[in-house]
């Protein structure tokens, strides 16, 4: 499974069919985002951060209407203009989301990976978040503060890095989430079958 | 009130508080006291009220004149001076058409904004105009907080400020 | 003086000055929470200054009072002067809810500032605060609220000259400053929000209405009202003759002028502001009207019920008009073009349905029944011609032309149809463009007539993939909206050497 180089990125990316097309949109300053094997994305608006006193606990077995109710009781979804401030305290954790709206083409997957700068001031990016091939939306990032002191964060600063690997063959996408445009909270449709065995063993 | 309401009727509260003011300086005229700079322009802009529902009177008469420039509010202030005639006991005498009534008030009203002073019956008549001028253009203003939301699906219109008719409406 | 009249004075005083501290504490409250941009909270700022306003008035009012005198007038006029100031405060608090409702999560976000930049260019000074309304309606405050403001406050001044409304009280509130409302159950629905071009519109309309073009209308019908009313009046009380009737009949010719103005007025400005935003929007405008119509009866008349709005029939049939000027056709697709087959048929079909649907002359007949009615639209008619060669004067360069929205249109419907946000042109990335709000909309409208997904599903239900589809679309093309205006800024504070135009 080879990593795309710069060079391969941009051909991706101006492949003459959209659907083999590489798609990292709006992609604002080509010029600095490309990096030798990745590509630099941003932070979005949108934030879910969580209401631990209203969540007494969060168990995947219960109904999917009462799981619903918990996590709608415990969530906030918050939205920061451009241009002001998110503070992530520390050991605080929310799901963001990347600024960007990615789509891959069915033979190219990629990995999300935090940037070392922000990762030594304790800022923690989805540790390896795999994106599938096919996906197309923005990315879902879990972010947590595990330094020891609040950081700023503003939408639209870089935040991570997509790294990308050709599949041997191409794949379709099975995914549950459909063109995402802001961070989502997971579903859990497709672990609860499985789960039940675990459960009633 | 909403905005738009407010956009609409604001004028209206805005000469409903100038009719007002302009009844209270009249009165202190009645009672002697002499207006300062700030009572003759609440009397001045009473004035321009008065000329505005001379405009709407003209129009409503079929004296329209080239260059005299009548708009909705003119019309819609001379409504609601009908309304206020409608209120003296006994009913003014409207010998001449209102344009030339509403001619006669302003001329007296200017002639006590100068002079200082002025015929006492006259300005008792002015007083009493304002008076009920302004409780028409306040009972327009408020008119929304008794406003019930069956009104636009039965809609019978009884004899309000500036419609006549009776009128059911499905 | 009546006996105890004092002490009742003060307590309602007392009662004024309460209300107007709850005003201004429930302003700070808010100012606390997030909004998509910073006009609901110039209000709230306007909102807390004109209570202080008010409430200086009233101690004024109150101190002048000569309570030695024992004058009944004086008392009188005072106390309604304060009712006055009761009702201001009480109507500023019933404000609040213009910005309580603009918060953040209840606007489309990704919109907002996009078009607030889109007025700014079009009418340059202009401020306009979005907010959703539970009326099914959009619609715009034209009249400028700081000028509201001023009118409600201007006989207040006299008590205390020392404060300046523009100066001390109003001036946090730019001016012009309009509120647009959307309807809040249409939040998500991205495509319909281009009839804001509409709402905007009536920002150029009202300009229209001189008081020549007022003066001229009058001058134009005024004789014939008077005949109408006089024929009508004399129908219902026949032989009437005497000072009695002729004063009655003066209230009625004054009546049926304001009625005639008032079909004329709002007739005239609701189809001035469909031609000025389909000049801005194009095709879009089209589409999301007959949306609209289809809601409503295609003949209805204007009446005081419905606000004296014209037939959406005519409404079609004017917007129509634009679309087909000679010198900016938009239909037939151009043959040249590389829209799909699917688009070339189905955008065509919707097109020759709305031409059907205009060329019955239904609301036409039905307007000719009433003689007013029929007056005020004859004079419409004139008017509508001489506006629109005014508007596209004024309007020039910003007025969408055919060539310029299908220029490269497929390629931002190619992206909707594969699922994402059209909002750039990206086949070379280092020669990338964002596109512009009005190309977002229209390839969002033209990809939504020619998609061919089924709405019922296999028992005959509304299919669940239908509405994902909807909402789906929705949301690319509020993203889409959202990166283009972020692009456009970026690029242009960053300085590179080809500045974007929007």
């Amino acid at each position: 499974m080879s990593t795309l180089t710069s060079g391969e990125i941009k051909r991706y990316m101006e492949k003459p069919q959209i659907k083999d097309r590489l798609i990292v949109t709006p992609f604002l300053n080509p010029k600095d985002s490309i990096d030798p094997s990745s590509i630099d994305v941003r932070l979005g608006p949108e934030f879910i951060i969580f209401n631990k006193q209203a969540l007494p606990f969060l168990d995947l077995n219960e109904s999917e209407e009462k799981i619903n109710k918990v996590i709608a009781k415990s969530q906030e979804r918050v939205i920061v203009n451009y241009g002001e401030k998110f503070i992530l305290h520390p050991r605080q954790y929310v799901i963001g989301g990347t600024f960007e709206y990615i789509k891959l083409p069915s033979n190219l997957m990629c990995y999300v990976v935090g940037k070392s700068t922000l990762g030594r001031m304790g800022l923690i990016i989805a540790t390896a978040t795999k994106i599938d091939p096919g996906f197309r939306g923005c990315i879902t990032l879990e972010i947590l503060n595990e330094g020891e002191v609040p950081l700023v964060l503003y939408p639209g600063m870089p935040i991570a890095q997509l790294v990308f690997h050709e599949t041997k063959g191409k794949a379709k996408y099975e995914g549950v989430y459909d063109c995402p445009t802001g961070p989502i909270f997971p579903k859990f449709e497709k672990i609860k079958k499985d789960l039940q065995f675990w459960i009633k063993l | 009130m909403t905005i738009t309401r407010l956009a609409e009727q604001g004028k209206y509260l805005k000469y409903a508080i100038l009719s007002t003011k302009a009844s209270k300086v009249l009165k202190d005229l009645k009672n002697g006291k002499k207006l300062n700079k700030e009572h003759k322009n609440v009397l001045e802009r009473g004035a321009n009220l008065i000329s505005m529902i001379i405009e709407g009177a003209s129009l409503s008469e079929g004296n329209f004149k080239e260059g005299l420039a009548p708009t909705q509010e003119s019309l819609s202030v001379f409504g609601y001076a009908l309304a206020a005639l409608d209120g003296f006991a006994p009913e003014p005498e409207i010998d001449n058409g209102y344009t030339s009534f509403f001619k006669n008030l302003y001329k007296e009203l200017r002639k006590n904004t100068s002079k200082n002073s002025g015929n006492k019956e006259k300005i008792t008549l002015l007083i009493k105009f304002f008076d009920t001028l302004g409780y028409f253009f306040r009972r327009e203003v408020q008119k929304e907080r008794y406003w019930s939301p069956d009104d636009s699906i039965i809609t019978i219109k009884e004899k309000s400020l500036n419609d006549y008719r009776t009128e059911a409406i499905s | 003086m009546i006996t105890g009249q004092k002490p009742l004075v003060e307590s309602y005083l007392l009662e004024i000055s309460s209300r107007s501290r709850e005003v201004k504490k429930k302003c700070s409250e808010l100012l606390t929470l997030e909004f998509a941009s910073k006009s609901p909270k110039f209000l709230l700022d306007t909102l807390i200054k004109c209570c202080n306003f008010l409430e200086n008035a009233s101690c004024v009012l109150y101190n002048s009072i000569d309570w030695k005198l024992e004058s009944k007038d004086d008392i009188s006029d005072t106390l309604t002067l304060l009712k006055y100031i009761d009702f201001l405060i009480k109507v500023f608090s019933s404000h609040l809810r213009y910005s309580s409702g603009a918060r953040t999560l209840n606007l489309p976000w990704g919109i907002i500032d996009s078009f607030e930049k889109f007025v700014e260019v079009l009418l340059p000074g202009t401020t306009i605060m979005f907010r959703p309304q539970w009326k099914y309606n959009y619609s715009i405050v034209t009249s400028d609220l700081h000028e509201i403001y001023y009118n409600s406050l201007y006989e207040f001044q006299d008590f205390i000259p020392e404060i300046s409304l523009e100066n001390k009280v109003l001036d946090s509130l730019p001016k012009p400053f309009h509120i647009v409302s959307f309807p809040s159950l249409e939040k998500e629905n991205i495509l319909l929000h281009c009839l804001i071009g509409h709402e905007i519109g009536h920002l150029f309309a009202r300009r229209y209405f001189s008081k020549e073009i007022q003066n001229k209308f009058i001058k134009e019908i005024q004789k014939e009202v008077i005949e109408i009313t006089k024929r009508k009046t004399s129908i219902r009380f026949p032989g009437q003759k005497g000072l009695f009737f002729d004063q009655m009949l003066q209230r009625e010719i004054q009546k049926e002028l304001k009625l005639a103005f008032r079909y004329w007025k709002r007739g005239l400005e609701e189809i001035l502001s469909d031609i000025i935003g389909t000049l801005l929007f194009g095709p879009a405008v089209l589409f999301s009207s007959l949306e609209i119509a289809l809601q409503d009866d295609y003949d209805a008349i204007p009446h005081e019920n419905t606000g004296y709005y014209p037939p959406w029939r005519m409404r079609l049939r004017e917007i129509l008009r634009v679309i087909e000027s000679p010198r900016r056709r938009f239909f037939p697709l151009p043959k040249n073009s590389s829209f799909s087959q699917a688009i070339k048929i189905t955008v065509s079909k919707r097109y020759n349905l709305i031409k059907k649907i205009t060329k019955i002359e239904s609301d036409l007949i039905a307007i000719s029944h009433d003689e007013i009615m029929k007056l005020s639209y004859r004079e419409i008619k004139k008017n509508i011609n001489e506006a629109r060669k005014d508007f596209e004067d004024k309007l020039k360069k910003k007025i969408l032309k055919p060539k310029d929205l299908y220029n490269r249109l497929p390629e931002l419907i190619e992206r909707i149809d594969i699922g994402i946000p059209p909002n750039a042109y990206e086949r070379k990335i280092d020669k990338r463009k964002p596109a512009s709000i009005v190309r977002i909309i229209n390839a969002s409208w033209f990809h939504k007539i020619s998609w061919n997904i089924d709405i019922f599903d296999k028992k005959g239900k509304i299919s669940e993939q239908a509405i994902h589809h909807k909402n789906k679309m929705n949301r690319l093309t509020s993203k889409a909206i959202e990166y283009s205006n972020i692009e456009f800024e970026y690029q242009n504070k960053l300085n590179t050497s080809e500045k974007v135009k929007p």
